[in-house]
């Protein structure tokens, strides 16, 4: 399983639109057996779509996205798990622990709206 | 005096409930201290979520990973004032808002934290829509007068089917002018074509828009429908019909002429009922005057005709036009450009603008090449705006350049002979420094007589 974040520091980027770096996992078992980081510009959707493509991303982790951001992702065949906050490496250890993302989620988030609470890593995942 | 605190703190909060701008203020760790009923509105976050939280988490901005105008107060113990920006609510919306902020400080003047107050300008955005739609006219924008008239007349122009001529410089939007006309005739329902007939040989020109048979020519293995068949009931837009030969000004008389045409290689005629736009960015009747154009087809196209004046004649239009584009490409390109910095704003009112409108959204483009978001600065528009000097000045900044020089010259020889040659003097009427009065004396090469004025006198 190949996953993007959206990383800010040592968190999640608070809004996606205006991030600029992408960490990227490549998550085997319980495992994150490689890791990368790449600066990006959001706006350029082509490019973005293009590295995630290359990347082979499945799912992209981010703070607060707009809704056509988030279609146009969805769109590529990529889910988004968006409206999430917090320190990325618990973010990483949670996910590895198959722990669902609703302890990151920003306020205001309402589960079935933003983050949709459905990111709950299951055992076929990974 | 406990209770007169409690009665004014009790207050505050009134007021910061009742007020329709949000409000929060942050600690030192930028954690949320307090948050208003409108911030809890304009932002989607209850309050009781909000309240010890991250104020990025909360707030949701585009500013808060670069430019925060929060971490600017904290920093530099000053308020700044309306910064546009948005957030995304948690509706995922984005919601354009207008920041200020503070530094939140005690009564000893103990800088406890930051508040910022932000505005919903949601519906003022809106109105400024409105607004601008009203001086809309299809893809077309303008508040100048002279534009106000053509976008008065045009309706009833558009509904009588008559030719219509355009002219006007390159890039002065003769094409959106045509297009315009189109949709706001009958037609608008039929197809509105457009060539270019300067951009073509003859020939290419006559089975382009006439059609041509198979057979016609070597090449030709099918039969291929014109311009004229393809827009049918609708509107042909005829783009620089100045530059057109004498021999494809006759075949075009005779369609105006008969509302027929004969395809290339065919012997029967076709009808048409198409409404031709002509546009030209030439002299028409100079070239009838020159015999480059025929005089019977300038009158047969020359029944209304519109001239769009050069952007340089309209710069009242420029915010808005910038505005314009501003708001076309971010919608193109999904980008947040908020506007166009006073300093870049300036250059352009002191540009000249000879490509016109076309120039103009060029350098609007070339700006969204370069700022991801936020502001377009001066340093983000084209080299040759930024260098106001030499070869890259317009022509006519730079006949008053010359002029503002030569008045400068001419004003300093008249007030040295008026001062009797005295250079001293003349520098201190002149409201100069003697060595700037020398430095522009060596400037201009203004030679002057050897001996200084006030020698003059002192030996008298």
């Amino acid at each position: 399983m190949k996953i993007a974040i959206t990383v800010w520091g040592n968190r999640i980027s608070p809004v996606f639109d205006a991030a600029s770096t992408l960490l990227l996992l490549d998550v085997d078992g319980n495992d994150v057996v490689d890791r990368e980081v790449r600066v990006f510009q959001p706006n350029r959707y082509e490019s973005f779509l293009a590295l995630l493509k290359e990347k082979g991303i499945e799912l992209l982790i981010c703070g607060a996205m707009c809704e056509t951001a988030v279609r146009r992702v969805e769109a590529s065949g990529v889910e988004v798990a968006s409206f999430l906050a917090g320190e990325v490496e618990a973010l990483i250890e949670g996910y590895l622990k198959k722990r669902d993302f609703s302890e990151f989620s920003m306020p205001g988030c309402r589960h079935g709206r933003c983050c949709r609470g459905r990111y709950k890593r299951v055992e076929s995942q990974g | 005096m406990d209770k007169k605190k409690q009665f004014s703190e009790a207050a505050n909060e009134i007021i910061l409930e009742s007020i329709s701008d949000g409000v929060f203020t942050v600690d030192h760790n930028w954690r949320i201290m307090t948050f208003n009923r409108a911030a809890e509105q304009i932002t989607g976050t209850p309050r009781e979520e909000a309240i010890g939280r991250f104020c990025w988490e909360v707030f949701r901005s585009n500013m808060c990973e670069g430019d925060c105008a929060l971490k600017r107060t904290m920093k530099e113990n000053k308020s700044f004032v309306s910064t546009s920006t948005y957030i995304i609510n948690n509706r995922q919306k984005r919601v354009p808002i207008g920041v200020s902020t503070s530094p939140l400080q005690n009564e000893k003047g103990e800088v406890l934290g930051g508040v910022e107050t932000f505005r919903d300008r949601t519906l003022v955005e809106e109105l400024r829509r409105e607004i601008t739609a009203s001086y809309a006219l299809g893809d077309m924008v303008s508040r100048s007068v002279v534009m106000q008239k053509i976008f008065n007349i045009l309706p009833q122009v558009a509904e009588s089917d008559s030719t219509v001529l355009i002219d006007g410089e390159t890039g002065t939007g003769k094409g959106l002018m045509a297009s315009a006309i189109h949709n706001h005739s009958g037609r608008k329902d039929e197809p509105f074509v457009a060539i270019n007939c300067g951009a073509l040989p003859d020939s290419l020109l006559e089975s382009e828009l006439f059609g041509y048979k198979a057979g016609a020519f070597t090449g030709a293995d099918k039969d291929k429908p014109g311009l004229f068949q393809a827009a049918g009931r609708g509107t042909i837009f005829l783009d620089e019909i100045g530059d057109t030969s004498a021999a494809f000004q006759v075949r075009l008389l005779r369609v105006l002429e008969d509302k027929e045409f004969q395809p290339l290689g065919s012997v029967e005629k076709c009808k048409t009922d198409t409404r031709i736009i002509a546009a030209t960015n030439l002299d028409l009747e100079e070239k009838v005057a020159d015999g480059s154009f025929r005089q019977d087809l300038f009158y047969r196209i020359n029944i209304v005709r519109f001239r769009l004046p050069p952007l340089r004649e309209r710069k009242e239009d420029l915010p808005l036009l910038v505005e314009h584009f501003i708001e076309k490409l971010n919608h193109i390109k999904e980008r947040y450009i908020t506007r166009l910095s006073k300093e870049a704003m300036a250059l352009l009112l002191a540009h000249d603008f000879p490509g016109n409108i076309r120039e103009l959204e060029n350098i609007i483009e070339h700006g969204f090449v370069l700022c991801q978001e936020g502001e377009i600065g001066k340093e983000h528009l084209p080299a040759y705006l930024q260098d106001g000097s030499g070869a890259n000045v317009s022509p006519s900044s730079r006949y008053l350049l010359t002029n503002l020089h030569k008045s400068e010259a001419d004003c300093i020889v008249e007030t040295i002979v008026r001062c009797g040659y005295n250079r001293l003097a003349a520098a201190k009427e002149l409201g100069m420094h003697k060595s700037t009065l020398f430095r522009k004396l060596k400037k201009y090469r203004i030679e002057l007589p050897g001996p200084d004025g006030r020698s003059n006198r002192s030996r008298k």
